[in-house]
């Protein structure tokens, strides 16, 4: 497996306030990361610092950040805008923002197709990304406005999209969770396809373990700006080893066996700027020991698999 | 069955379609049910199946186009805004996003009190003890009470707002998306509170939620709402193990999702 995107020790900062730090990430074209973490744990900003996307306030540095072979470290910010959406696209949780209201669905496909019809008809093409990702009566659709489609009708024409523009790294943040659950499970089965067909690196952000379980090849799981557990889907879902790790996988597991009373993690996720000394999570974790006070790398447990913490079982 | 705490009987509630000139949406098509005292019914459906638009009407917050409201047999679909009054505190609400439905420039404590005082159920000398009281039920200290809305988390926030509810000792909460915003860790906390609270209070609930896992948690009857319709309606674990209407079999079906990917544990 290709190494597609390669970032080393990415932080992100708000003024003084470190916001997420020393996260590594390998993106292997053809393999899906989930990155699972509650609000306020620093996977959407992680994103977006590797589209150069970051909200005014917030900067971003890596030690190192590869793309194929372009360092994008050295690029400045006009040279790095071929990079983005051509080559890494982002799928937002919210389509609507994505489009630009007063232009037609055709309008966006027609763009997005520009750069590789290479003077072939758009139509046609267009119409069969959206036949493709299931959008009924695509000719017509092709003459509405965005405010015209439902959530998740707009949700699969932005996918239309991206398949058009065949970009090797694609970013979905929460993509499913303004869906309802039936539509849910076809989206999840589009990008599915999409990505088997496209072999991209595939980067997915979302709370929901059920989710990620479904779609994830590797794992990456954040919490209060750090990344606290990486490795495998399957063997962090069977035995997940950092006490947040665990915790959230319980949580999913009681509410589905329907447990008598939810495995709860007590507390609440700390604020950027006040954030316990050594390791974040140690005033919630149950499991917490002297030791714990003192800073945690990320550190090897097994091949590909790393956990900050310096519990051993 | 038990007389029932609240009977709804053909409820239909129409709107005014913004796109239409004189045009009318109907959210609620004939909608029949019935909550005993003390039971959870789970509201599912997707958004837009008028889930909202019927736990907001069985509170009055609309008025229905037809149909009848029964609250402990009494009917009160059309009953005026001051004949409603009585009936407000029996009759709790509480919403998605707890940071909007506190105001921003009052205390929690003031938040709480406020009712206390209005519907005269406790005197000001001891309306303090009360509200530290209530914050103990749901699981904040009494250093929170002099806090304002913004001084606290999410999970915070919404356990105040159910202190808010409880505080009146309702009989029916109507609890729309309560989890829906929170955090996954966090979410259990407030969903472990709801079901203590309830059992202790033995106040009816109806519980509006698209999260089936919630639904089947939490509620003890569930019903399955589509385009303005009650589809089906019956005890959890019927509906979840044999659903009868194609549309909640699809639903349910979620549940059991596609295998996970590469032998993914569930």
């Amino acid at each position: 497996m290709s190494a597609l995107l390669k970032v080393r020790n990415l932080r992100i900062h708000a003024g003084p306030v470190e916001v997420v730090r020393q996260v590594d990430l390998v993106l292997n074209a053809g393999e899906t990361l989930g990155v699972i973490g509650e609000s306020g744990s620093g996977k959407t900003v992680t994103c977006l610092a590797l589209l150069r996307l970051l909200p005014d306030g917030l900067t971003a540095g890596a030690d190192a950040m590869v793309w194929r072979d372009a360092d994008l470290g050295s690029l400045s910010d006009r040279e790095f805008r071929p990079y983005r959406g051509r080559q890494m696209a982002m799928v937002f949780q919210d389509p609507v923002g994505s489009f630009n209201p007063v232009k037609t669905i055709g309008w966006h496909l027609r763009t997005a197709l520009d750069r590789r019809r290479a003077g072939a008809p758009w139509r046609p093409l267009a119409v069969t990304l959206l036949a493709d990702v299931g959008i009924p009566h695509p000719d017509a659709v092709l003459e509405r406005y965005p405010h015209q489609l439902s959530g998740g009708m707009l949700q699969r024409a932005l996918i239309a999209m991206i398949v058009a523009l065949e970009p090797g790294l694609i970013i979905a943040d929460e993509p499913t969770t303004n869906l309802d659950n039936i539509v849910e499970q076809q989206i999840l089965a589009l990008f599915r396809d999409l990505q088997e067909r496209l072999s991209a690196a595939f980067v997915f952000i979302t709370h929901d373990i059920g989710i990620a379980a479904q779609i994830s090849d590797r794992l990456l799981v954040m919490y209060a700006g750090e990344v606290v557990e990486t490795g495998p889907a399957a063997a962090i879902l069977a035995a997940p080893r950092h006490p947040y790790t665990r915790g959230l996988i319980a949580t999913a597991r009681a509410l589905t066996a329907r447990a008598e009373t939810l495995a709860e993690i007590p507390g609440q996720l700390p604020l950027p700027g006040a954030r316990p000394t050594g390791c974040v999570f140690r005033p919630r974790c149950a499991v917490a020991r002297p030791g714990c006070e003192a800073p945690q790398p990320l550190r090897a447990i097994a091949p590909g698999r790393a956990i900050r913490c310096l519990l051993d079982d | 069955m038990t007389e029932p705490l609240l009977r709804i009987e053909d409820l239909t509630v129409r709107f005014r379609d913004p796109n239409r000139e004189g045009g009318t949406l109907t959210a609620l098509d004939g909608v029949s049910l019935d909550v005993a005292p003390g039971e959870i019914l789970g509201l599912v459906g997707e958004s837009g199946s008028g889930k909202t638009t019927l736990g907001k009407t069985a509170l009055r917050l609309h008025e229905p186009a037809g149909g009848r409201i029964l609250l402990r047999g009494r009917d009160i679909a059309h009953l005026s805004e001051a004949a409603l009054r009585p009936h407000r505190r029996a009759m709790q609400m509480v919403f998605q996003d707890p940071l909007s439905s506190f105001n921003p420039r009052q205390t929690i404590a003031t938040a709480i009190a406020t009712p206390l005082l209005l519907h005269r159920l406790c005197s000001k000398a001891e309306v303090r003890a009360r509200v530290l009281a209530i914050l103990e039920e749901v699981g904040l200290p009494a250093a929170f009470a002099p806090r304002f809305p913004h001084q606290m988390s999410g999970g915070q926030l919404q356990r105040a707002a159910i202190g808010r509810a409880l505080a009146l000792s309702p009989d029916l909460i109507v609890a729309d998306e309560a989890v829906s915003k929170l955090d996954v860790s966090v979410r259990a906390q407030i969903l472990n509170l709801l079901r203590a609270v309830q059992r202790r209070s033995g106040l009816a609930m109806i519980f509006i939620t698209h999260d089936l896992h919630v639904a089947r948690f939490l509620c003890h009857r569930v019903a399955v709402m589509h385009f303005g319709k009650l589809l089906e309606i019956g005890p959890v674990e019927e509906v979840f193990d044999r659903p009868r209407h194609d549309y909640t079999r699809a639903l349910i079906g979620t549940l059991h999702s596609p295998a996970a990917k590469q032998g993914n544990a569930p």
